[in-house]
């Protein structure tokens, strides 16, 4: 059966030459990077190239980078390593009411423990508005979490405003950029970040591996207890395999950046415009410009999500709406319904994201697939309410 | 092309030999389940006895299983999320008629609504024919009418059709039954041979999101944290956290006999 990924914001494939920069450590360089000898120098080495590549990425300083399993822990140990860290009581944090729930859980277990969160709305196209952090500080502030670009419909935040406001008054400032690294350029500098996470699979290295930016000077503590791996700051053997997959790719991000990002904006605004033009009553959930290129959030009116994504899987189109709760079901879209969307709106809307390994050709198949089975779903749930009518009369 | 069909699957043993059954026959074959409670949620939990997490329709450990039987059979699969359908039209409806003093079985209205309703209308939507639930009942159409007729399964041991009463024809129409004509134990018996991963589970009986089947105390708990109070309303009162009220008992000539801890933990039957 043909299979077309269009869900590479949930993670992507990992890239050939990624693969092929993991494999010798699997099998000649396999040390444990603390280790004294050749096998932990070699492993040492090869984790200081990829500390470097990653640092090269985001323009930051090798020492400042921290390797983590993923995103989740890069959120939590930001976070709540900063909570931590910060000295007094009646701390408050402010972050956003469509932040990945690595961040909107950790604010509610910090409320737990006494800690108060703000999550300050979004407007209609999913954008934070730096005025309402300004307003949201108080003496008590500690910390600003203000998500880069957000997963669902690609909206870029003004991170830079945000991070000149959080400077101007001595907060410190964390963004997760899970969703743009590789993507976009980023800069921890011009950003004006204390803290940035990053997560590897979701531009072509593998999962489980990640990175938490951590500015000089930022003291935080540890969220994990054992040896003195990473300064102090992640206790736990190093991943020097996964490590120096996310160096690889990040390199390649680096390089390839303006070329792919160049492809994959059109063949998305083509998959987009096209999709409007031929399916009557679907629209863009999101900004259409201030978007990270891979992105695109369609709703269908009248069609139930659920149903589409699964006509699609079974047709061999993997993409997503949502997010999957424990069961693997999908739960309502926070972020859609910050975005002032009804329930049914929020509820008919899909996910397609792109990455540089789609071809115009998928792109086609989807495109042919669609109207078809969207125009079924529209006349099946007319049909549906008719009836449902009829046996309440 | 191959008729397609949609088999409702619980992870238990009868939707599991169901769908088996159907691959048999040759059809085309898709896999749901149902999300239809968080069972995390405190009305569920039970104080008394660690909350039983499997056994019941819809918990994790179900879908789990569910999800394990359609790899095994090698069935496209998906978990369908109809929690807050449920919760409307199953849920709300049986903590209601509790604090009207009545005895509901919300396993019929989750029949006709979920399954007959949202699932029928989900598996219709992904290009199915049918829908086929492992219930033990039969439908056959009747030649000389042309009706479809809702019949009590062959091993009338096991006979599920009073659960099914609600349906209608055109619920009827689309519906298969494949486990009506079989018993219980050649169902068991398939499984096994079949090499089903479940074939040794035990059945489910209770309530599906009342592990533990403390119906009182889930109506105490669902009326203090629930929804709004205008869902609520009752012929006896538009407060619910009255009806649900701990008070005396009280003889007709007025004697004070003892203290009864609300009327939802008195139903007929």
């Amino acid at each position: 059966m043909r299979r077309v990924y269009l869900d590479n914001n949930a993670t992507t494939e990992v890239a050939p030459e990624v693969m092929g920069a993991m494999l010798p450590c699997y099998r000649e360089f396999y040390g444990n990077a603390s280790s004294v000898h050749w096998y932990g120098q070699e492993a040492k080495a090869l984790m200081d190239k990829a500390r470097q590549q990653v640092a090269t990425l985001l323009n930051a300083e090798p020492n400042e980078i921290v390797f983590t399993s993923g995103g989740t822990e890069s959120d939590n140990l930001a976070i709540r390593g900063i909570v931590d860290s910060v000295p007094g009581t009646g701390k408050h944090i402010i972050t956003s009411q469509i932040e990945h729930h690595a961040v909107l859980h950790t604010g509610q277990m910090l409320q737990k423990l006494g800690i108060k969160v703000t999550y300050v709305p979004v407007d209609a196209e999913g954008l934070v508005d730096p005025a309402e952090i300004e307003k949201s500080i108080t003496p008590e502030t500690v910390l600003i979490s203000i998500m880069h670009s957000n997963n669902e419909i690609g909206a870029i935040q003004p991170v830079q405003e945000i991070g000149a406001i959080a400077r101007a008054r001595d907060i410190y400032f964390h963004t997760d950029a899970v969703q743009a690294a590789g993507k976009v350029p980023l800069d921890v500098e011009q950003l004006g970040v204390d803290l940035l996470s990053i997560a590897g699979h979701k531009f072509h290295a593998p999962k489980g591996v990640g990175a938490l930016y951590i500015k000089k000077g930022t003291k935080i503590r540890s969220l994990l207890y054992g040896g003195a791996h990473e300064r102090n700051r992640r206790a736990g053997t190093e991943n020097i395999p996964h490590i120096v997959g996310l160096g690889k790719a990040s390199e390649l991000a680096m390089t390839e950046m303006e070329n792919n990002t160049g492809r994959i904006l059109e063949l998305r605004n083509y998959f987009e415009g096209e999709t409007f033009r031929r399916i009557p009553h679907t629209s863009l959930n999101g900004p259409r410009t201030r978007r990270i290129p891979n992105t695109a959030n369609i709703r269908f009116e009248q069609v139930e999500s659920e149903a589409l994504l699964i006509n699609l899987d079974l047709a061999g189109v993997a993409c997503s709406t949502g997010s999957a709760c424990a069961s693997g079901s999908i739960e309502p879209s926070h972020v859609l319904t910050a975005l002032g969307l009804p329930p049914e709106q929020a509820f008919s809307s899909i996910r397609f994201s792109l990455s540089k390994f789609t071809t115009r050709e998928e792109i086609e198949y989807v495109l042919n697939l669609l109207p078809e089975m969207v125009g079924r779903l529209r006349e099946m749930s007319h049909q549906h309410n008719k009836s449902f009518v009829m046996r309440g009369e | 092309m191959t008729e397609k069909i949609v088999i409702a699957m619980s992870g238990g043993v009868d939707s599991s030999t169901a769908a088996a059954l159907l691959q048999r026959r040759g059809y085309e074959v898709v896999g749901l389940s149902m999300q239809l409670w968080d069972y995390t949620r405190p009305e569920s939990s039970n104080a008394e006895a660690e909350p039983k997490k499997s056994g019941t329709c819809c918990s994790l450990d179900d879908i789990y299983d569910a999800r394990r039987v359609a790899r095994f059979l090698n069935l496209p699969f998906y978990v369908v999320n109809f929690e807050k359908a449920f919760e409307q039209e199953v849920v709300i409806p049986f903590v209601r008629s509790y604090l009207e003093g009545e005895t509901p079985i919300p396993c019929v209205r989750c029949n006709t609504f979920m399954k007959f309703d949202h699932l029928l209308s989900r598996a219709s939507q992904i290009g199915a024919t049918k829908l086929a639930t492992g219930h033990y009942a039969r439908v056959r159409q009747n030649q000389a009418t042309g009706r479809y007729e809702l019949l009590q399964a062959l091993d009338t041991s096991k006979d599920q059709s009073y659960f099914l009463f609600e349906m209608t024809q055109s619920q009827l129409k689309h519906i298969l039954f494949p486990l009506g004509e079989y018993s219980k134990s050649e169902v068991r018996r398939m499984a096994e041979e079949y090499h089903l991963p479940v074939f040794e589970k035990p059945d489910s009986q209770e309530i599906c999101f009342i592990p533990g089947k403390n119906y009182g105390r889930f109506v105490e708990t669902y009326v203090s944290q629930g929804p709004t109070p205008q869902e609520f309303e009752t012929s006896q009162s538009e407060d619910p956290g009255w009806v649900a009220r701990s008070g005396p008992i009280v003889s007709r000539d007025g004697h004070v006999l003892g203290q009864h801890r609300g009327i939802h933990n008195f139903t007929v039957g």
